[in-house]
Parts: C-alpha cells; sequence; structure tokens
C-alpha cells in the first residue's frame, strides 16, 4: 500500500533529500546575497550600465575602503574618522545608560515618582534625536559635546522605557515571598527584582546603542568635521559617489559589530534565563 | 503497591536559620500604589514646576534667553507664527510641507513593506532568500543614505520620499513578518480540518488574526518615517519643520526652534495616538498590549 | 449477543485490523508510522500502528505521555503526512483535511479575532453552505451547546470550557462523519471536566458520529469509549485494544455513579496498569 497522498504544506523535508531546515535556510541566503552581489558587479564593472558616479562597482567600494584606510580624507583617515565616531557615539550612550536605566527602575519602583515624571517624559520623547540637534548646536556648539547630546537624546528613552518595563514586570508575588522569607526592601530590589528585570533592560539598552548610533550619524551629516556621518556627508559634495558607499559600508558594520558584542554580553550575562 | 522511596540524598539541609519576617511596615509609604487622581495630580504640579522653573531661569537671566527663551515667549511667537511667514511659509505651510512627505515615504514603505512582510512570514522559501537581505541592509541607518539619495534624485522632495521609505519599509516589513509568522500555527490546522484552502486560511485566519500586529506596525514606521524625515530636512530642503530648526539654530531665533521642536513633538504624539485609535477600531477583540 | 465474558482483552494487534463486531470500517488506521527529521537524525515517533473504528464507534487511546498519540491523531486529520502506511475513510484513502473528519483541539483554537457565531460559522462558510441554511445549523449549535448569550462575545471573553464548547459547536455544526478529538478535555478543570464529558456522552446519543478520542486520563477514557486502545511508549504503537461492555450498568449513569461501580473500576485498574506498564519501563 503506498502512503496516503496526506498534502502537508509548510513541511521542511517536502524537496529531495532530507535536508534540515537550517541547512536549506542558509543555502537560500547565500543564493540570495550572492545573486544579488553578482547583479551589482554586472551592471557596474561588467557591462558599465550604471556610470561609477550613479553606483560604483563592488571593487571600487573596495578600494576606496583600502585607501580611506591609509590616506587622509578631510583631515584624518578611515581610523580616525571611526574612531571620533565611537568617542561620541559610547559618550552618549555611557551617559544614557547610567542615568536611563536606574530612572526606569525608579520610575517602575516607586509610584510616586512615575507620576511626577512620566507626564514630562511622555512629552519629550515624541520629539525625535534629530530635532535636538539644532538646538544641541546651539548650546554646546558643533563639536563633541553637542553630538554625544543627541546620542544621549536618542539612547535615553528605550532604555528608561524597558528598564521600568522590566521592574514593573516582576510578578509581586515574588515580591511578597522575599519579604515573607525575611528579605528587606534593598535586599529583594537587589536579589530578586533586579535579576528578573535585567533581560528587559538589556533589551532597552540594545535598542538604545543603535538608535545613538544612528542618531551620530544624522549629527556628524548636519554639523562637524570629523566621524563617519562627515566623510559620507563630505564625499557627496565632492561627487566621490563610491567614497559615500564605502561610508555606508563602514557604518553598518560597525553598528552590526556594536549589536552583536552586545548580544554576547547579554547572553553570557543571562544564562539563567530560557 | 510499593512505597516510593526516594533515589537523591533524601532531606535537603537548611542553609540557614530561618528569620521571622519583619512586623514593622509591610509596604513603605513610597511603594504604595496611586489611585488615578492623585498621579494626575502629580503629574500636572510637576508639570507646572518643570514650566515655573524654566521661566524663572530666563526672567532671572540665569539661562540666557538667546539660548532658552522664557516659555511665555515661545507661545507668543507660536501665535505670530500660525499666521505670519517664516523662510517663506507659515507655521501651516511648513507643517503640511513636512506632514506631505512623511505621508508619501510612509504609504510607499506600506505598499511595498505590507505584502512583502506578509509572504516573508508566510513562506519558508521567501523568508530564507529575503530576509539576509533585509538583515545585510539594516544596520546602515537609514539617514546614511541621504547623500547617496541626493546624488541619485537631487536636493528635493523625491530625495527625502526616498529616505523616509527607506525608514518605514523596515518596519512595515518586519512587523508584517512577525505577525504573520506568530500567528498560532494551530489555528491554521484548525482552519485546514475546516475546509479552508491556503489562499483562504491566509486571508481569513492569518490576516486577519494578524492585524493588530499589523497597525503596530504601521505605527512605528510612521514613528521612524516622522523621525527620518526631521534629519532629512535639515540637510536638505527649503521648507518643513525640520528645515525651520536648523535655520533658527543657525539665526539664533530660539523661540522659533522651540516652537518647531514642540510642533514636531505634538505631531509625532498624535500619529501614535491615532493609530493605537485606528488598532482598537479595526481589532476590537484584541487585548491591549 | 452476549457479554459474559465481558472485558475480552485482544492481543496486540496484527495484520490487518477489525472492527469491534467485524463490519466495514468508517476509518482505518493501516501501518502507519512516522519519523521526523532533526539535526540529531532521524526519530521514530510511531511504529506501526494498526486501529479500524465501525460506522457510529467510540475508541479512546490512552498512553504515556510522549508515545506519539497525537502525531497519530494529527496524520489521522491528514494534518500530517504518515512516513508509511495509510489513512482509509470508507476504504477510500483519506487525503488531506476536511470537514468530514472533523478536530476538536486540546487547546480549543478558535479564532480570536472572530466572534462565537463567526467561528461556528466558519467551516460552513468555507463550504459555501447558504446563508440562511447556515443560520439555521448555527442556531441549533447555540442552543445544544448552550451558547446562546454568548454569541457575540470573543473568545478571550469566556472561560475554558465554554471555548472548548464553542470548538466543539464548530466541528459539529459541520455534520462531520468523523470526529477526532485529542485531549479536548485536557486543559480545562476537573469540574468542567466532568461536565463536558457527559454532554459528549448525550451529544453521541444525538448525532451517531464515530469518534476516535485521545486522552491521558483512564477514566475518561473507559467512561467514554466502546473500545479502548492502549498505546506503548515511544515509539507508539497499539498495545492492546480493550472492548468496553456496551451493556454495562454503569454505562447509562453519569460519571460519578460510573466511577463507584465495581466493573468500572476493574476495568479502570486493568487500562491503567497496561498504561503503567509502559510508563515504568521507559
Amino acid at each position: 500500500m503506498a502512503t496516503t497522498d496526506v498534502k502537508a504544506p509548510r513541511r521542511a523535508s517536502e524537496a529531495g533529500p532530507a535536508l534540515d531546515v537550517r541547512t536549506r535556510a542558509r543555502n537560500h541566503a547565500i543564493a540570495s546575497i550572492g545573486s544579488v552581489l553578482l547583479v551589482w558587479l554586472l551592471v557596474t564593472s561588467v557591462f558599465g550600465l550604471l556610470d561609477p558616479e550613479t553606483l560604483p562597482s563592488p571593487l571600487d567600494v573596495a578600494r576606496a575602503i583600502a585607501t580611506l584606510a591609509v590616506d587622509p580624507f578631510s583631515g584624518s583617515t578611515l581610523f580616525g574618522h571611526v574612531a571620533s565616531s565611537v568617542q561620541r557615539w559610547g559618550l552618549g550612550v555611557l551617559a544614557a545608560v547610567l542615568i536611563g536605566v536606574p530612572t526606569g527602575a525608579l520610575l517602575a519602583w516607586i509610584p510616586p515618582v512615575r507620576a511626577a515624571v512620566t507626564p514630562v517624559f511622555e512629552l519629550l520623547r515624541y520629539i525625535p534625536p534629530f530635532a535636538w540637534i539644532p538646538l544641541a548646536v546651539l548650546w554646546f556648539g558643533a563639536g563633541l559635546t553637542a553630538q554625544s547630546a543627541v546620542v544621549f537624546v536618542a539612547a535615553f528613552p528605550p532604555m528608561v522605557i524597558n528598564a521600568q518595563l522590566g521592574v514593573a514586570q516582576v510578578d509581586p508575588l515574588l515580591d511578597k515571598a522575599a519579604r515573607a522569607l525575611g528579605a528587606s526592601s534593598a535586599t529583594t530590589l537587589a536579589r530578586v527584582v533586579f535579576p528578573v528585570a535585567t533581560p528587559s533592560a538589556l533589551a532597552g539598552v540594545r535598542i538604545g546603542l543603535s538608535n545613538g548610533w544612528m542618531a551620530l550619524i544624522g549629527a556628524e551629516l548636519v554639523v562637524g568635521s570629523e566621524g563617519l556621518g562627515f566623510v559620507i556627508s563630505q564625499a557627496q559634495s565632492n561627487g566621490e559617489t563610491e567614497v559615500i558607499v564605502a561610508g555606508m559600508v563602514c557604518i553598518g558594520v560597525l553598528g552590526m559589530l556594536f549589536d552583536l558584542a552586545l548580544q554576547k554580553l547579554s547572553a553570557r550575562a543571562l544564562r539563567w534565563h530560557a | 503497591m510499593t512505597t516510593e522511596t526516594s533515589t537523591s540524598t533524601g532531606r535537603v539541609p537548611l542553609q540557614r536559620p530561618y528569620r521571622p519576617p519583619r512586623k514593622r511596615g509591610t509596604t513603605s509609604i513610597w511603594r504604595r500604589g496611586l489611585s488615578g487622581r492623585a498621579t494626575f495630580v502629580i503629574g500636572v504640579a510637576s508639570s507646572a514646576t518643570l514650566v515655573a522653573v524654566w521661566h524663572l531661569l530666563s526672567a532671572t537671566a540665569l539661562v540666557s534667553p538667546l539660548l532658552l527663551p522664557p516659555p511665555l515667549r515661545v507661545a507668543e511667537t507660536f501665535w505670530q507664527f500660525l499666521t505670519a511667514e517664516y523662510l517663506g511659509e507659515t507655521l501651516v505651510g511648513h507643517t503640511a510641507a513636512s506632514m506631505t512627505i512623511v505621508a508619501g515615504g510612509w504609504l510607499l514603505g506600506g505598499l511595498v513593506g505590507l505584502p512583502l512582510g506578509i509572504l516573508i512570514g508566510w513562506s519558508d522559501r521567501v523568508r530564507w532568500l529575503v530576509f539576509p537581505l533585509f538583515q545585510l541592509l539594516r544596520p546602515v541607518p537609514p539617514l546614511a543614505w541621504i547623500p547617496l539619495a541626493i546624488v541619485w534624485l537631487g536636493i528635493g522632495d523625491p530625495a527625502r520620499i526616498f529616505v523616509v521609505f527607506l525608514s518605514a519599509v523596515v518596519p512595515w516589513t518586519i512587523n508584517s513578518m512577525a505577525a504573520v509568522s506568530s500567528v498560532d500555527p494551530l489555528l491554521i490546522r484548525a482552519a485546514r480540518t475546516l475546509g479552508a484552502g491556503d489562499g483562504s486560511i491566509l486571508r481569513r485566519v492569518v490576516i486577519h488574526t494578524a492585524t493588530p500586529t499589523l497597525v503596530a506596525g504601521a505605527r512605528i514606521a510612521l514613528g521612524n518615517a516622522w523621525t527620518t524625515l526631521i534629519a532629512a530636512e535639515l540637510l536638505a530642503a527649503s521648507a518643513g519643520l525640520g528645515f525651520v530648526a536648523l535655520n533658527a539654530s543657525q539665526t539664533l531665533s530660539s523661540d522659533i526652534l522651540l516652537v518647531s521642536m514642540g510642533i514636531i513633538g505634538v505631531l509625532g504624539a498624535l500619529f501614535s495616538a491615532i493609530l493605537r485609535g485606528v488598532g482598537r477600531a479595526v481589532a476590537p477583540w484584541a487585548k491591549e498590549a | 449477543m452476549t457479554h459474559s465474558t465481558a472485558n475480552r482483552t485482544r492481543g496486540p494487534v496484527t495484520g490487518s485490523p477489525t472492527t469491534g463486531n467485524g463490519h466495514d470500517p468508517k476509518l482505518e488506521i493501516r501501518g502507519v508510522t512516522k519519523n521526523f527529521v532533526t539535526r540529531a537524525g532521524e526519530v521514530d515517533a510511531l511504529a506501526s500502528c494498526d486501529l479500524a473504528l465501525e460506522q457510529g464507534e467510540f475508541l479512546t487511546i490512552v498512553g504515556p505521555s510522549g508515545c506519539g498519540k497525537s502525531t497519530l491523531m494529527m496524520v489521522a486529520a491528514g494534518l500530517d503526512e504518515a512516513s508509511s502506511g495509510s489513512i482509509l475513510v470508507d476504504g477510500e484513502p483519506a487525503g488531506g483535511p476536511g470537514p468530514q473528519r472533523s478536530v476538536v483541539f486540546q487547546r480549543f483554537a478558535l479564532f480570536p479575532s472572530r466572534t462565537v457565531a463567526d467561528n461556528i460559522c466558519f467551516g460552513m462558510q468555507q463550504a459555501r453552505v447558504p446563508k440562511p441554511e447556515q443560520a439555521e445549523r448555527l442556531e441549533e449549535q447555540l442552543t445544544l451547546m448552550g451558547l446562546g448569550k454568548f454569541r457575540d462575545s470573543y473568545p478571550h471573553e469566556l472561560s475554558g470550557g465554554m471555548q472548548q464548547r464553542v470548538a466543539i459547536a464548530r466541528s459539529l455544526v459541520l455534520r462531520p462523519e468523523i470526529l477526532l478529538m485529542d485531549e479536548p478535555f485536557g486543559a480545562l478543570d476537573a469540574q468542567t471536566r466532568l461536565l463536558l464529558q457527559e454532554e459528549l456522552v448525550r451529544l453521541r446519543q444525538v448525532h451517531r458520529f464515530t469518534v476516535l478520542f485521545i486522552t491521558h486520563s483512564v477514566e475518561e477514557a473507559v467512561y467514554l469509549a466502546d473500545r479502548v486502545a492502549v498505546m506503548t511508549r515511544r515509539p507508539g504503537a497499539i498495545k492492546t485494544v480493550i472492548d468496553v461492555p456496551g451493556d454495562a450498568e454503569w454505562r447509562s449513569s453519569d460519571i460519578e455513579t460510573a466511577m463507584g461501580h465495581p466493573e468500572f473500576t476493574q476495568l479502570r485498574q486493568r487500562v491503567w496498569k497496561l498504561v503503567k506498564e509502559e510508563i515504568v519501563a521507559s
């Protein structure tokens, strides 16, 4: 007797040999990314359908990255610009973590503080970080402080919101149980509430870091004379499209690296968490 | 029946002597919940205090009014700006200019992202093919596309719409994908046993169930679009609220700067509130998230 | 036919299965096996399973957790493909899932975005049943399941027991020939469960559908069934099929009374012993 002709769509092993799902997903990813790169190469370098000022070939972009790494562009090499961007970003997000996470915890833990801060916070958080750029420039001048301030403004809200969410979602029963076992308020906070709230708070930090990176690029595009955002805006005025794309690649890669690093860190910190 | 004997080490040793719970104060006054009215009163009081402090700072010239104009002057400027032109438009004109671009980019993003996301969520193969490309492009902030957009499209509306589109299309797609793939597979199986085919399941079960998440995606996309537009207007525009803010900053017109920031914030909040309302209206059955 | 040797135990079923009394089976599970491909390699979920249900029969399957009961059910419903073997309805290969083999799931599987009435009508809409008839059949089910008050409620507004009533109504409204129930009362509290068990017995007196019913509760299996199939531990196979005498006294009584009956207790203990052998051995 043959097997039933039961139709079961969305099944992983429909096509031929039994490959597991991950392998098949990986093969598809390689195929799609590979073909996009191939098309890019074909329309630029091989057939020259697009002129390099519109879309440079991947080879030009690679060459531009290599050149940027050794020859100064608008004042410093690629590493100099990266260092400057990372510094401003680092300052802004560090301040956001140090202020934002405790603020969030406080907001969740102490209702009167929440009642006082929430309306103001809710009003301000709808102003996009970029709208602060002109004010930051007005207040601090077009330099490190203004850009770090914009990073701070971008990174702060998700850190507050997620830390608050993390603490608020701690089961009140745990709090009660800890107190019934004789824990003081401080002990409860440190040993029961914070561990439970950490995953959410870390998720907020992660969002904040990437928001901050985005805001920094925006700030550098508008004002300042160093950093990756400045590089691409300068390259646009010079008409060097391959440098624009090279800068975009660097921005993307760095953003991804920061995110990966934080993911690894939080995975390590949250080993107890399912 | 045999009695079960534990195979483990048996009794768990007491690790610490038991301390009886504290008698004093079960919940500290700071930790007690507040009534809705108390919350409201405290909120109003804190907001009023903030405005008062702001007023005192600039009235006593502790902070230069050039950097922080007093609240009353900001309100006055807002009133005048409603009818008087600044940089060629009234406040209404600049707001309309910004909103047109946002609407364009956001709708285009939805036109592409909504069906794409639904498709990615529905079909493994499309997801495997398209999602890696998305992941590759996602770390590049939409803003970083502005210089390239200017090279391609010049300084004008199309460049800004393009950048706004980029910022909106990602949340449209990702959330639609998440919405569709988070629909309980059991519901799909149930629909199948009730005689529904693929198309019917996608339309009547998956998209229907996913509606609240789809609307949430639209809301996030609109927020992103608005944020990105402001940045784009700082760079390449001849009208719009971001353009006003930057020019005001350069000419030290801090009152106009604060007015434009305020409007940007209020509109952002308004968009969010409207789409929350839409979400409730189209999916009354969904529990509030 | 007399049931002097009441609870006759069938040995492990080998070869082609037959129904309780030798008629042509309504639903037949023939030599079904199932294995999954995972990263770790192939996993056998079901060894060969054979069962046959005659028209109108109520067959329950009990077995240790993880023995593949639910997998077997999904294959029977056409929602999963068997690795080998076949599912036959009236002697014909059954094909994909469809309303003639309606499934009631443990987790209700109600559409959260649809009201009770909409959920019940879903299958009829698929089958393009004419509107007036839909309305009529909807009313009939609402009355039958005691859901009249809740017709415009959304599933999340209902208790678990009410939700499962809706799910059962959604199946029954299609007038299925076969009802496949996958631990339908498993997610309910004990009291609701008792009520729905009795309700199911009552419903069967109205519609004589054929039921394949999975449960991990031995009482439930014995109380509801015409025959009880016990499954082995993973990879699951049918270990034994036990007849429940149709004329036993307790069958006409409610479940509490039945449970107090010595004959019921005896039968329950027998089934439990068979299940326990499998749990202990694994």
